[in-house]
C-alpha cells in the first residue's frame, strides 16, 4: 500500500483570536495517494473551502488554525515554502475572479513558473505547452490573450496551467467547475482526470455535487457541519452508503432514468458553527434518529474495508440506507 | 467558494460571536458619542457666547497688546489687545451658522435636484446631470474664488459661492440611491398599489434615500469650515473687526516672529471642531453604510 | 492605433468645454454690481478715464461680442493685460506657472511617498493597532487648516531652525528644491488623509479577491503579490481620486504660495483678487480650468493605456 502524500491530521479552525470558541472546523482528518483523487462533498458552509485552504496555508483573515498539522511526504507542510519536492496547488471556484485582469495570460502563468527560475522567452515557451497541456487550442495567438478575453471554461484551464506550473506534486480544486456550464463542467473534468494520471497528481476537489464525484474521484469524504461523516471508496459508498446523511444526499439528486419518481430533497437547513448541536450533528435532520444519537461523540469509526463513517447505527441501518439512496 | 464570500461568511461569524460584536459596537457608539460631545460642546459656546466669554470680542486694550498667557487673558491677547479667548469663543458663533448655511443650503437644494432626477428619469434626470456634469468640471475653490472676486467679500459671497457648486455631490448621491431603490421590488409594488408619487417618494424612498447625505453634510461642515477660515485668513472671507478663526490666525501672522503661539488657539478650535463632526460622519457611515 | 484615435477624440471634446468655461468666467466678471472700471480706479476718476478703460476692459460691449472676442484672443494666447501692472496676463502666467509646477509635483510626489506605505499598512493590518493610528492619523490631517500648518510650520520649524527659507523661490536647482521643501509638505498633508482612504479601501478590496489567492497560492513572496498584483489593481481608484482632489489642491496652492511667498501662479491670483483685477482673474480662473481639464484628460489617457477592460467610447 502506497504512502499517503498529503496527510491531514485533527485539523481544526475557529473564527476569532480567542482559543478554544468559534470553531468552523472541527478534526478533520484525510489523505491522499500520488495519482489519487479524493473527493470532499458537502452542503455550502460545511467547512470544505476552508480546510482547502487550511491545507494549502490561505486563510481567510479572523480564521486561524486552532489545532492539527498538515503533512506533504511524511514532513510538516510549511506552507507555501520553496523547500524541494513536494509542492501543493489550487484551482479556484469562479473563473472570472481567479485571474489578474491586469495580466496577460502567458505572463499569469510565468508567475507559477518563477519558483522554478524560469524566466523571460523559456518562460512563455513553458507557459504555451502549459497552455496545450490544458487543452488551449491556437495557444501561442491566446498566450498574449487577456482574461476578460477569454471564456469562463478557458480561463479556469488557465488556472489550471498557472497551477501547474509551479510543478505541484499536489492539486487542490475548490468547486472549479460549479461556475460553468454543464458541457464545460464535462471536459474541465476529462482534463484533470487526464492530469492525474499523466502527472501522478494527488488531487482534492471539492464539490457539493456527487454526480461530478462518481465520475473523478476514486475516494470520497463528506463533510457537514465542520466534521468527516464518511469516507471510503466511492463506488462503494455511493451504492451502499454508511451514513444517513450520504443517503439522502443520493436520494435527493434527480435521476434520469427515474424521471417518474418525485424529488426527495433534504429539508432544513445544516447548522452553522456555533450552532452545532451536542452528540451527532446531524441528528435533528435524521430519519434513524435515537436517544443514543444525542449524546454520541461524532467520532469516525471504522465501518467497512478502507470505509469510515460517524454513524453509531449505520450497521443496523445499513440495508435501509441502501434502499434509501436508490 | 471564493475569497470574498468566504471572508463575509467568517466576518458574519464573528458579528455573532458576542465579545466581538459587543467590541466593534461600542467602538462604533464611542466614537459618535465623542463626535456629538464635541460638537455639542462647539455649539453650545456659540450659543452662549455672551455668558462665557470674559471680554467683549472687540474690546482692545492698546497697553496689553501681544500678551502671553495670564490669569487676566488666559490665553493671552492679540496686536490690539483683544483677549484671545474670548475671541476664539465668539468666533464659534460666527463660523458655526455660517457653515451650517453653507452646507444646508446646498444640501437641501441637491438633494431636492437628486431626488427629481432619480425618480422622474429621462428628460429631467438628463438635464440635471449634464447640469452637474458641466459644474463638476469646474476647480471648485478656484471657482469659489473668482465667485468671491465678482461679489465682494463676506460671509454672504461665500454662502452663495458654495451654494453654486456643492449642490451637485448630494444631487448625485441622492440620484444614485434613488435609483438604487428605484430598482427594488417594493417600489414596484406600492406604484401597482395605487399609492401617488408623493406618498410612495415620502414614504417609501426619501427614508433609505436620505442616510447618504447626512453622512456627506459632515465631511461637507469640514470642508466649508476650512474654507471659510481659508477665506477669512487671506481677507476675503469675514470682514476685520469681527472674530472669526481663520481672520484671527489672518491677524496674527504678521507677529509671527513675535509671538508664535498667537496662532495656536484658532487653530486648535478648528481642528477640534473637524475632529467632531469627522467622527460622527465616520460613525454613522459605519452604521449607514451600504 | 485604434486607442489613438480615441484619444484624439478626447483632446477635441475638451475644445468645446474650454470655451465654455471661459464664457463662464466671462460672464461672472460681467456680473459684479457696479462698474469694475471705476471701482479700479477710485472715486475720483474722471468719466473720460473711466470710460476709456470700460473700453479697454472690453466691458462697454455686449455680451456675447466680447466673449467672442476674448475667445478669439484666448484662442491666440493673448488673455487680456493685468490692470495694475499693465502686464499682459499671458506673461504673468509664463513668468510664475514654473513656481507653481514644482510645488505642484513636489507635493503629489511627497504625498504619494506618505500615502502608500501607510495605505499599504493600514489595510494588510486591518484593524489592528497599526490600522487605527494611521485612520486616527488621518482624521487629524483631514482638519487641519492648510493655511494654520503653513504658519505653523514657518513659525516653529523654519524660523528657529533656520534651515528652510520662508520667502522665495531660491536659485538654481538644489536653490528651487530647498525652498519649496516646506510648502510641499504642508500641501501633502492636506493631500494625503483622503489619498490613504481611498486606496485603503481599494487594497482590501483587491486583497479579498481570489487572483491574489491565487498568486499566493504559487508560493510567490509576499512582496512580489503585492507590488507585481495588488498594487496595478489598487493604485487605478488613486488616479482617479487625484483628478477630483485637483480643485482642492490648487485652492491650497493659493494659500500655502502665500505663507511661503513664493511667486507662483497661486500669489498672483490673490492678489488679483483683493485687487479687483479682473483680466488676471479671468486668466488665471482660466488657467486653472485647464489644468483640470488637461489632469482628467491624462487620467483617462492613463486608464485607456494601463487597463486592457476599458473599453474605448
Amino acid at each position: 500500500m502506497t504512502e499517503a502524500l498529503l496527510e491531514v491530521r485533527e485539523l481544526s479552525l475557529r473564527a476569532g483570536r480567542r482559543a478554544g470558541e468559534g470553531r468552523v472546523v472541527d478534526r478533520v482528518s484525510l489523505e491522499v495517494r500520488r495519482g489519487e483523487c479524493l473527493g470532499l462533498v458537502g452542503e455550502s458552509g460545511a467547512g470544505k473551502s476552508l480546510t482547502l485552504r487550511a491545507i494549502i496555508g490561505l486563510l481567510p483573515a479572523a480564521v486561524y488554525l486552532d489545532h492539527g498539522e498538515v503533512l506533504l511526504d511524511g514532513r510538516p507542510y510549511r506552507s507555501r515554502s520553496r523547500e524541494g519536492g513536494a509542492r501543493i496547488g489550487m484551482v479556484f471556484q469562479e473563473p472570472k475572479a481567479a485571474l489578474n485582469p491586469l495580466m496577460r495570460t502567458r505572463d499569469l502563468i510565468a508567475e507559477g513558473l518563477r519558483g522554478r527560475g524560469v524566466r523571460g522567452a523559456a518562460a512563455t515557451e513553458a507557459a504555451i505547452a502549459l497552455m496545450e497541456e490544458v487543452g488551449i487550442d491556437h495557444a501561442a495567438r491566446r498566450s498574449r490573450a487577456w482574461p476578460h478575453e477569454l471564456s469562463g471554461g478557458q480561463r479556469q484551464r488557465v488556472a489550471i496551467a498557472m497551477a501547474l506550473a509551479a510543478e505541484p506534486s499536489v492539486l487542490l480544486c475548490d468547486e472549479p467547475t460549479t461556475a460553468l456550464d454543464v458541457i464545460v463542467q464535462e471536459r474541465i473534468i476529462e482534463l484533470l482526470d487526464r492530469l492525474r494520471v499523466q502527472r501522478d497528481l494527488a488531487i482534492v476537489f471539492v464539490t457539493h455535487d456527487i454526480a461530478v464525484i462518481n465520475r473523478l474521484a476514486s475516494r470520497v469524504a463528506l463533510m457537514y457541519a465542520g466534521r468527516i461523516l464518511e469516507q471510503g471508496p466511492t463506488a462503494a459508498v455511493l451504492a451502499r452508503p454508511h451514513h444517513p446523511y450520504t443517503a439522502r444526499l443520493l436520494a435527493s439528486q434527480p435521476r434520469i432514468d427515474q424521471a417518474k419518481r418525485p424529488l426527495r430533497a433534504l429539508s432544513g437547513d445544516p447548522p452553522g458553527p456555533g450552532e452545532w448541536p451536542e452528540g451527532c450533528r446531524f441528528h435533528p435532520r435524521c430519519m434513524h434518529v435515537k436517544p443514543d444519537c444525542l449524546k454520541a461523540p461524532y467520532e469516525l469509526h471504522s465501518s467497512g474495508k478502507s470505509r469510515q463513517s460517524a454513524c453509531i447505527r449505520c450497521s443496523e441501518i445499513e440495508h435501509e440506507l441502501e434502499r434509501e439512496s436508490q | 467558494m471564493s475569497t470574498q464570500s468566504l471572508q463575509s461568511g467568517v466576518l458574519g461569524l464573528l458579528e455573532r460571536a458576542e465579545h466581538e460584536r459587543s467590541a466593534g459596537e461600542s467602538r462604533g457608539s464611542l466614537k459618535l458619542r465623542l463626535g456629538i460631545a464635541i460638537v455639542a460642546l462647539f455649539v453650545l459656546t456659540a450659543l452662549l457666547a455672551p455668558l462665557l466669554a470674559p471680554y467683549a470680542p472687540d474690546r482692545q486694550d492698546l497697553l496689553h497688546t501681544l500678551a502671553g498667557p495670564s490669569t487676566q487673558h488666559p490665553l493671552g491677547t492679540d496686536a490690539v489687545g483683544r483677549d484671545v479667548l474670548s475671541r476664539v469663543i465668539y468666533a464659534s458663533s460666527v463660523d458655526l451658522p455660517i457653515a451650517g448655511a453653507a452646507v444646508l443650503i446646498p444640501a437641501v437644494i441637491g438633494s431636492l435636484v437628486g431626488l427629481m432626477a432619480g425618480y422622474l428619469g429621462r428628460v429631467a434626470d438628463t438635464v440635471l446631470m449634464r447640469t452637474a456634469d458641466l459644474v463638476l468640471a469646474f476647480p471648485v475653490y478656484v471657482l469659489v474664488l473668482a465667485l468671491i472676486a465678482v461679489l465682494g467679500p463676506g460671509a454672504g459671497s461665500i454662502i452663495i459661492a458654495t451654494a453654486l457648486v456643492d449642490w451637485v455631490i448630494y444631487a448625485r448621491l441622492v440620484r444614485s440611491e434613488v435609483l438604487h431603490v428605484k430598482s427594488l421590488d417594493y417600489i414596484t409594488a406600492a406604484r401597482a398599489g395605487g399609492l401617488s408619487h408623493w406618498r410612495v417618494l415620502r414614504r417609501h424612498v426619501l427614508p433609505n434615500v436620505i442616510s447618504q447625505p447626512i453622512v456627506y453634510m459632515m465631511s461637507d461642515m469640514i470642508l466649508v469650515i476650512l474654507a471659510l477660515s481659508s477665506l477669512s485668513f487671506l481677507g476675503l472671507g469675514v470682514s476685520s473687526p469681527t472674530a472669526e478663526w481663520g481672520a484671527m490666525i489672518g491677524e496674527a501672522e504678521p507677529f509671527l516672529r513675535l509671538r508664535p503661539w498667537l496662532i495656536v488657539p484658532p487653530g486648535i478650535a478648528i481642528i477640534l471642531v473637524g475632529i467632531g463632526f469627522s467622527l460622527i460622519g465616520d460613525a454613522l457611515a459605519d452604521r449607514w453604510g451600504r | 492605433m485604434r486607442r489613438f484615435a480615441f484619444i484624439l477624440r478626447r483632446l477635441a471634446q475638451t475644445v468645446p468645454l474650454l470655451a465654455l468655461m471661459l464664457f463662464v468666467v466671462y460672464v461672472l466678471v460681467r456680473l459684479i454690481p457696479g462698474n469694475p472700471a471705476r471701482a479700479q480706479l477710485g472715486l475720483h476718476a474722471t468719466p473720460a478715464r473711466v470710460s476709456a478703460l470700460d473700453r479697454e476692459l472690453g466691458l462697454d460691449q455686449p455680451l456675447l461680442r466680447g466673449y467672442l472676442n476674448d475667445l478669439w484672443h484666448a484662442l491666440h494666447g493673448d488673455l487680456g493685460t493685468s490692470v495694475r501692472a499693465q502686464v499682459p496676463v499671458a506673461k504673468i502666467i509664463a513668468q510664475r506657472v514654473g513656481v507653481t509646477l514644482w510645488l505642484l509635483i513636489g507635493a503629489l510626489f511627497a504625498s504619494f511617498v506618505v500615502s502608500v506605505p501607510l495605505a499599504t499598512l493600514s489595510a494588510l493590518r486591518r484593524d489592528r493597532a497599526v490600522d487605527h493610528t494611521i485612520r486616527t492619523g488621518s482624521v487629524l490631517g483631514l482638519s487641519i487648516p492648510t493655511f494654520w500648518l503653513a504658519l505653523v510650520f514657518v513659525s516653529f520649524i523654519a524660523l528657529p531652525s533656520g534651515l528652510f527659507p520662508v520667502a522665495g523661490f531660491g536659485h538654481g536647482f538644489s536653490g528651487h528644491l530647498h525652498s519649496i521643501v516646506l510648502p510641499a509638505l504642508v500641501l501633502a498633508i492636506g493631500i494625503a488623509p483622503i489619498q490613504i482612504r481611498a486606496l485603503r479601501v481599494s487594497l482590501i478590496g483587491v486583497l479579498e479577491c481570489d487572483y491574489i489567492a491565487a498568486a499566493r497560492a504559487l508560493g510567490l513572496s509576499e512582496r512580489r503579490v503585492l507590488i507585481r498584483h495588488v498594487m496595478p489593481n489598487a493604485l487605478s481608484s488613486s488616479l482617479t481620486l487625484l483628478a477630483a482632489q485637483l480643485g482642492l489642491i490648487l485652492f491650497g496652492e493659493v494659500i500655502v504660495e502665500n505663507a511661503f511667498a513664493l511667486p507662483g501662479v497661486g500669489q498672483a491670483m490673490l492678489q488679483a483678487v483683493l485687487e479687483r483685477d479682473y483680466p488676471v482673474v479671468q486668466g488665471l480662473t482660466l488657467l486653472a480650468a485647464v489644468l483640470v481639464i488637461a489632469t482628467n484628460l491624462l487620467v483617462d489617457v492613463a486608464y485607456v493605456a494601463l487597463d486592457p477592460r476599458v473599453e474605448l467610447r
